[in-house]
């Protein structure tokens, strides 16, 4: 994309003129771009760049596997979002384009959140496979387990079709399990003679190879390979560009390069990179988010409506939480923060007492309430986490201590709650003036 | 009426002959016992005032009702905000208004990650008859019916988790599978958490979510919110918004919660109205009426968020079901009743203990609330000298020894005490330990420690100071002779 000065400004003027004429059609730029961001069945045409090192090695994998009959078994390891499973179905896609490869293809999908139990994953895998069970012997799951197995070993070489296992959320195959049943088996496998077997686990940890057992992991082919994220500004920057352009439709794109280019857009892009660890799915929410309030009148994206979204999905919850909060329960916050010094952390009797007191200094401001009212607040403060119990949520302390002795911390920030003190309106000026003595001093 | 209610549904549960789940349960409740009874759910908004709270929330409404209008909706939604902030309305609304598919759960009566899936089941295919145990079941489930229908069916279904927070406890990590649920199933689900906590609270969220915030409401909104039911209580718009303006002066300071401010509503509302039906004041005759309420006010101030009852007002309607709270006694001598003379329930005039059990109630006390080292010089009659502490020094050990809670004593030492302060000699036929085995299944003692056998049991004492005094004075013991924390040196 452009981003010359002199050539942006030119499409500024570009635009403008053809901001009235009805050329641009409004809905179906937004129904193919939302078929692009939300509909998970449609799969982009090109493969991205930084996705072809995956997507080269796996078709040529699953080429060799289905042509040559050569066992293999791979690992695919990245971040959460980075693009394994899509680089995935896109090699898978393009290789079975082929009609030699389709026909002597199986692909078996397996997920390690889903199939918990190691004969879950069997039953499902001999299901895909559409294995009839040959006698009625093989009710049991750990005999469906068995037969499987055999079935794939026993293949005979005329009928030989090729299978690939794909193995979503592999380290739960071998971290959650009590054996590594499945694995030891898929992997003898593919190093045994008789079937011809493709691997492929996908896992978000890298490390997830050394979570094999020691007779797993010498059967296994220590093939890895990562992807990564996105990692250069620029780079996401032009991520974005690429998500939002849409074919043959050249007054929308000079408009999105154009709007791009605006500095608060750019800004806020900026800061949703940074905080989102730089993932596409928040830009992707973000752009779902702003192309479906497209419409006949507004054909165009907007760039104030846009940085409102992107500070919508980011919005500051504490800023937001604090201010929620009455005067008593500011009051209640106050006193547990100047008690917080102490290691062990606050109960409510302490609480209460430096409130009483603080209720003593700034008389006009703060009213007094019995202690029964003010521990429902302090419980309210408690459920909406600004203070937490030592130990922990679950009941469990509950039992054995009375209410008002259980131990509490703090889990906003001091200056936080000075400056939400200092800024919030309904506080009067002597409250005030001590809040912002305290955060001067800190 | 609530044994016949009680009655009822146990019929209705031996009738249906399939296992009956919480959930279950709770619509049986709600569906026929509340119009047996017509029992009202006094936290549920009546419609008018549902309308303003949309209106309130007009930009949240439209935002997620364009995005649950697009053919394929996005695949997870998190909305965020407080119990009152009007996120399970607007939802509501918005669904009902585009007449989706969709089925509620709650995590308080989904209380497993199996039940959840259950439900989303029945979303699915009502008649699907084989049992659904864990995720692998719900996907083959999916499955099997995605290969029957089109691949691309537009038919949107919704599912709304309410109470998500609970989800981050739950074993099976359900979480991760519903967020990803669009993925594994193939079918066109929108998930939709209703949320009281913020994502960045959640263990992993991913893939995320769009979120939508629902901040707090502002005065001015919940002001527009409370006068919008004025219907309801048979009156003028302006003199239910004075009324409205004047509890917001009050109550407001103490809580922002709406909830709350309803209930405070309700409460108040007929003696505010009294003086005009009564004809004593006009309706425009704010300050007089703002007079008489004042004090009343004031005092229900102080119980806020408790929904204590009085006598008086068990007999009238506007409040019927609340239940009798067991409060905590008061100290004896304040002077901080309400007006209208409660009945209150407190724990000292519950416990109706035998005698010995009395003394040894208030020997556990003195165990837990004196430091070791004075029971030599409370409870002997000749004890030695005694040196005085630094009188800084003792204030601190005192506010400790009150903030700090109950400590752990060991049987004997109870006993020990109990034998003095009874000064005569007991009974054969008491056993004392019967007695304590009976205290701790009240939960007036709380055992620490092992269970072994070998060593001495310990204990602490969980009630408080103006029971214990209650109590001896009913057994004629002056407590404070006995107090650590009340010795006057």
């Amino acid at each position: 994309m452009p981003k010359i000065k002199g050539k942006s400004l030119k499409t500024l003027k570009h635009v403008d003129k053809h901001a009235h004429k009805p050329n641009c059609n409004a809905e179906e730029i937004k129904s193919k771009l939302l078929s692009r961001l939300c509909d998970p069945w449609q799969l982009p045409r090109e493969v991205p760049e930084r996705l072809r090192p995956v997507y080269s090695r796996v078709t040529e994998s699953v080429r060799s596997a289905v042509l040559d009959g050569e066992n293999n078994s791979m690992l695919i390891v990245g971040p959460a979002g980075c693009g394994k499973s899509l680089a995935l179905q896109l090699a898978i896609r393009d290789a079975t384009a082929e009609p030699r490869v389709s026909e002597n293809l199986i692909v078996v999908e397996l997920n390690g959140h889903i199939h918990k139990d190691d004969k879950q994953a069997a039953v499902d895998g001999s299901n895909q496979l559409e294995l009839q069970p040959s006698d009625n012997k093989a009710k049991s799951a750990s005999d469906k387990f068995n037969m499987l197995f055999s079935t794939i070993r026993q293949a005979d070489k005329s009928s030989r079709k090729a299978v690939v296992f794909i193995l979503d959320h592999f380290e739960a195959f071998a971290a959650e399990r009590r054996n590594q049943h499945l694995l030891y088996n898929l992997f003898d496998v593919t190093q045994s003679q008789g079937a011809v077997l493709l691997v492929l686990g996908l896992s978000q940890r890298l490390d997830c190879a050394e979570l094999l057992e020691k007779r797993v992991k010498s059967r296994f082919t220590n093939r890895q390979i990562q992807v990564p994220l996105v990692l250069d500004c620029d780079a996401y920057m032009d991520l974005v560009g690429e998500l939002l352009i849409v074919d043959e439709e050249i007054v929308w794109n000079k408009a999105v390069s154009c709007l791009l280019t605006k500095e608060k857009v750019r800004k806020s892009l900026i800061n949703l990179f940074h905080q989102s660890n730089t993932n596409i799915r928040f830009i992707q929410n973000v752009l779902v988010a702003s192309v479906c309030c497209l419409s006949e009148e507004t054909p165009f994206l907007d760039e104030n409506q846009l940085v409102d979204i992107i500070g919508s999905q980011t919005p500051d919850y504490s800023g937001m939480l604090l201010s929620n909060l009455s005067m008593l329960e500011m009051s209640l916050l106050l006193a547990a923060e100047t008690l917080d010094q102490d290691s062990e952390g606050f109960n409510f009797e302490q609480v209460f007492r430096a409130y009483e007191r603080i209720v003593e200094r700034f008389s006009g401001s703060v009213q007094w309430f019995p202690s029964r009212a003010v521990l429902k607040a302090f419980e309210r403060l408690a459920r909406l986490r600004v203070i937490r119990p030592v130990d922990g949520f679950a009941l469990g302390g509950g039992v054995r201590v009375r209410k008002t002795y259980r131990l509490y911390r703090l889990m906003v920030d001091t200056v936080e709650v000075h400056s939400l003190l200092a800024n919030s309106p309904g506080v009067t000026t002597d409250l005030r003036q001590w809040a912002l003595n305290r955060l001067s001093s800190q | 009426q609530s044994t016949w209610g009680v009655l009822i549904l146990l019929s209705l549960v031996q009738s249906s002959h399939h296992p009956v789940t919480p959930c279950k349960l709770k619509f049986l409740c709600t569906g026929r016992v509340n119009n047996i009874f017509g029992i009202n759910n006094q936290n549920k908004i009546p419609v008018m005032a549902e309308d303003e709270l949309c209106v309130q929330r007009a930009g949240q409404y439209s935002r997620i009702k364009t995005l649950l209008s697009l053919p394929i909706p996005p695949a997870t939604m998190f909305i965020v905000g407080d119990e009152d902030s009007g996120k399970d309305t607007v939802v509501k609304r918005v669904i009902q208004d585009l007449q989706i598919t969709n089925t509620k759960i709650n995590l308080v009566t989904h209380y497993d990650a199996k039940l959840i899936y259950q439900t989303v089941a029945k979303l699915l295919d009502k008649s699907y008859s084989k049992v659904i145990n864990n995720a692998n079941d719900l996907v083959q489930l999916a499955r099997s019916i995605q290969r029957d229908r089109v691949i691309r069916d537009p038919h949107k279904m919704i599912v709304i988790i309410e109470e998500t927070q609970r989800l981050i406890n739950l074993t099976g990590n359900p979480l991760m599978i519903l967020l990803r649920l669009r993925e594994y199933s193939k079918l066109n689900i929108t998930v939709i958490f209703l949320s009281e906590l913020p994502p960045h609270l959640y263990r992993c969220l991913f893939p995320p979510p769009i979120c939508i915030p629902f901040p707090p409401l502002n005065r001015t909104q919940i002001d527009s919110i409370l006068t919008a039911d004025y219907s309801n209580y048979s009156c003028s718009s302006e003199f239910f918004n004075q009324f409205v303006h004047l509890i917001l002066s009050i109550f407001f300071p103490v809580t922002k919660s709406l909830r709350e401010l309803r209930f405070a509503l309700q409460r108040n509302y007929s003696a505010y109205r009294e003086p005009v039906d009564k004809g004593e004041l006009s309706e425009s005759n704010v300050s007089k009426l703002w007079r008489r309420v004042e004090s009343r006010l004031r005092n229900s101030v102080q119980n806020v968020y408790l929904r204590t009852e009085t006598v008086l007002e068990q007999n009238s309607v506007v409040c019927s079901n609340t239940d009798p709270i067991i409060d905590d006694d008061e100290p004896m001598t304040s002077s901080s009743f309400p007006i209208n003379k409660t009945q209150r329930i407190t724990r000292s005039s519950l416990l109706d203990l035998p005698y010995y059990s009395k003394f040894l109630l208030v020997a556990a006390y003195l165990a837990s609330h004196n430091p070791v080292k004075s029971d030599k010089r409370f409870f002997l009659k000749h004890h030695g000298k005694i040196r005085k502490q630094k009188a800084r020094k003792q204030l601190k050990v005192k506010t400790q020894a009150l903030q700090s809670g109950p400590k752990l004593f060991t049987m004997d030492r109870m006993i020990a005490i109990f034998y003095h302060l009874l000064g005569e000699f007991l009974p054969i036929n008491v056993s004392i330990h019967q007695q304590i085995a009976t205290l701790e299944s009240l939960r007036l003692l709380v055992s620490m420690g092992t269970d072994d056998k070998l060593t001495v049991p310990r204990y602490k004492s969980t009630v408080t100071l103006d029971c214990i005094r209650k109590i001896s004075h009913n057994i004629r013991i002056e407590i404070d002779k006995y107090l650590f924390n009340f010795l006057e040196n």
